[in-house]
């Protein structure tokens, strides 16, 4: 087994979950290689400190650091809460009259289209009767009558 | 004065409450935030934004987890956003530090002098490396190996602290060793070249 192979075989090696055949020819390199031996011991003399933790004290200023965040947290809670109090009733107001024009502006909006509910309120009206229908509202000016009646035939005759 | 009775104090906005609760878990805090960001002055203003999270949020803690697992969990969502959110600006930092210092390698830069190359001991040097395989692991590989390896939390606990399931936690885990394991060979490897 060369040092490359060795090297492909050492995370389970490492994990103890080698095929016993491998394992010891793993072993036996390791024994008779410098190279490979050495990256081994580096391997297990780092690796203690990958699983180890580093303790650090907190700084000196980290209490008074955090007692003036709470602080400015506090002063900052406070005059958001009086800021909003004063701008409640305005933005009532303010909400009302925006609602209400919403409001005329969907009537005025829904008001523009009465040929559509027209269109709706007539769908009993028989096949016949509805090419006279669109000539009288104006909506097919520019379409022969012929077409008109042809197409409201093959919708009735669908339906 | 109980754990319990502390929070409810905290929750009335009491100070001087606060401030023992801060004394008894700021080096617990401290260094779960340490262990995961890897640079002392972030771990600290990470820190305070725990204990400042827990100011204000102390009247919404229910009693269905003990007080450090909460703490736990804010620690380790607070320290990853912290690494998440460095890692997109890290571009604008690494561009300022080039027009800067144009000479100066990453790792030279985001340690302190006491940490350069230069003035290291091997003791430094390890764990340099070992930060620098540590933060290549995926976040939550990452917190599930610091809490379990360095705060030496069972995996039930982590578990909680994670909101995943102990199988999770435990594949997490065994992903994360794996994965170092890997790393630091490739590092030998290269050390050796």
């Amino acid at each position: 087994m060369n040092c490359k192979t060795v090297e492909k075989h050492l995370p389970l090696f490492i994990e103890k979950q080698l095929p016993e055949n491998i394992l010891i020819q793993v072993q036996e390199h390791l024994n008779n290689c410098s190279n490979c031996a050495r990256l081994l011991d580096r391997f297990w003399q780092l690796w203690p400190s990958l699983e180890s933790r580093q303790n650090i004290q907190p700084s000196a200023d980290f209490a008074i650091q955090l007692q003036q965040r709470v602080i400015d947290y506090d002063e900052g809670s406070q005059h958001k809460r009086k800021s909003s109090h004063l701008l409640i009733q305005p933005i009532r107001v303010a909400a009302a009259i925006a609602l209400t024009g919403l409001a005329v502006f969907i009537g005025n909006y829904l008001g523009q289209f009465p040929q559509l509910y027209q269109l709706q309120a007539t769908k009993s009206i028989t096949a016949m009767q509805q090419p006279s229908l669109f000539k009288s509202m104006g909506l097919f000016n520019d379409v022969p009558v012929n077409s008109i009646e042809s197409v409201c035939l093959s919708i009735t005759l669908e339906e | 004065m109980d754990e319990q009775e502390l929070i409810k104090k905290i929750a009335q906005k009491d100070h001087l409450a606060f401030k023992c609760f801060v004394e008894l878990y700021q080096s617990m805090v401290l260094n779960t935030c340490f262990n995961i960001i890897h640079n002392r002055q972030d771990a600290e203003d990470t820190a305070q934004d725990v204990f400042l999270q827990v100011y204000k949020s102390a009247t919404n803690f229910r009693q269905e987890s003990t007080i450090t697992t909460w703490l736990y969990r804010i620690a380790v969502n607070r320290s990853l956003n912290f690494k998440r959110n460095n890692k997109k600006f890290s571009w604008l930092k690494s561009l300022t530090q080039f027009s800067d210092e144009p000479y100066k390698t990453e790792i030279a830069v985001s340690i302190p002098h006491s940490e350069r190359p230069d003035v290291i001991t091997e003791e430094s040097h390890t764990r340099q490396i070992c930060e620098r395989l540590i933060s290549s692991l995926p976040e939550k590989q990452r917190a599930a190996w610091t809490l379990h390896k360095m705060d030496g939390l069972s995996y039930r606990e982590i578990s909680r602290i994670m909101q995943r399931s102990v199988s999770s936690v435990e594949a997490l885990i065994h992903r994360a060793k794996l994965k170092l394991q890997k790393e630091l060979l490739i590092y030998l490897k290269e050390e050796a070249t």
